[in-house]
């Protein structure tokens, strides 16, 4: 059991560290936020399979809510940015 | 005299509830796996991208992490059904309802990303043609 949530802990540092990487590598944030949010939702995943405390619920309910609206509305501004710099 | 034999006496309650408290701990356990598995695999892969600073293979990875969270979630999913037949408190069945719920709503948002995802790798892949279009984005 405490190596599934070590497990999960690890995988959420390694989140942040691959995002501020990626995010300085390729100077793309909504590639880094991804990327970020998709290893703490693999996080929470796990810690869900181990720990059914309603604070884990809650836990993996926010990484994901804040996934996709984060991605979402990232996404949109990015593609109005670009639309205006084509149009201009 | 004849002697009846119930279902009961063959499966007792408490035999019933622990095969199945076992099964759903191994199929958990294997959810549990593949989502590991496909993490440490993902962050090896990421690491590699990154020093190669190659952005297509960065997406191809999130794309492979995208399909091992599926594969575990929907034996997590299969846990989470098997759970319900030995669930004695109403506590514990809105947990498995939330979980249940987390769970689906997720696998569906995956598995629209991983078609997304997987159509703009193959964009990119085509050679492109003047009436080439990138897909929508979401």
């Amino acid at each position: 059991m405490n190596f599934v949530v070590g497990a999960s802990w690890c995988f959420g540092v390694a989140g942040i560290l691959i995002g501020i990487a990626a995010l300085a590598v390729f100077r793309q944030p909504l590639l880094a936020l991804r990327v970020m949010l998709d290893l703490f939702i693999a996080a929470g995943l796990l810690r869900l399979s181990v720990d059914l405390s309603w604070a884990a619920i809650a836990g993996t309910v926010t990484a994901i809510a804040v996934r996709r609206v984060l991605t979402a509305s990232l996404a949109s501004d990015f593609d109005a940015a670009t639309r205006r710099a084509h149009a201009s | 005299m004849t002697q009846s034999l119930y279902a009961l006496d063959i499966l007792p309650e408490w035999a019933l509830r622990d095969m199945v408290d076992l099964m759903v701990r191994l199929i958990e356990a294997c959810g549990a796996v593949v989502i590991m598995i496909g993490a440490i695999v993902a962050i090896v892969k990421f690491a590699v991208a990154l020093s190669r600073r190659d952005i297509n293979q960065f997406s191809a990875v999130r794309l492979s992490l995208a399909r091992f969270l599926v594969l575990g979630l929907e034996f997590q999913l299969a846990a989470d059904v098997l759970r319900t037949a030995i669930s004695p408190s109403f506590e514990e069945i809105g947990k498995l309802a939330a979980i249940a719920t987390i769970r689906t709503v997720l696998n569906y948002f995956l598995n629209r990303e991983i078609a997304q995802e997987q159509a703009e790798i193959e964009l990119a892949k085509a050679p492109r043609g003047p009436t080439s279009e990138l897909p929508p984005a979401r």
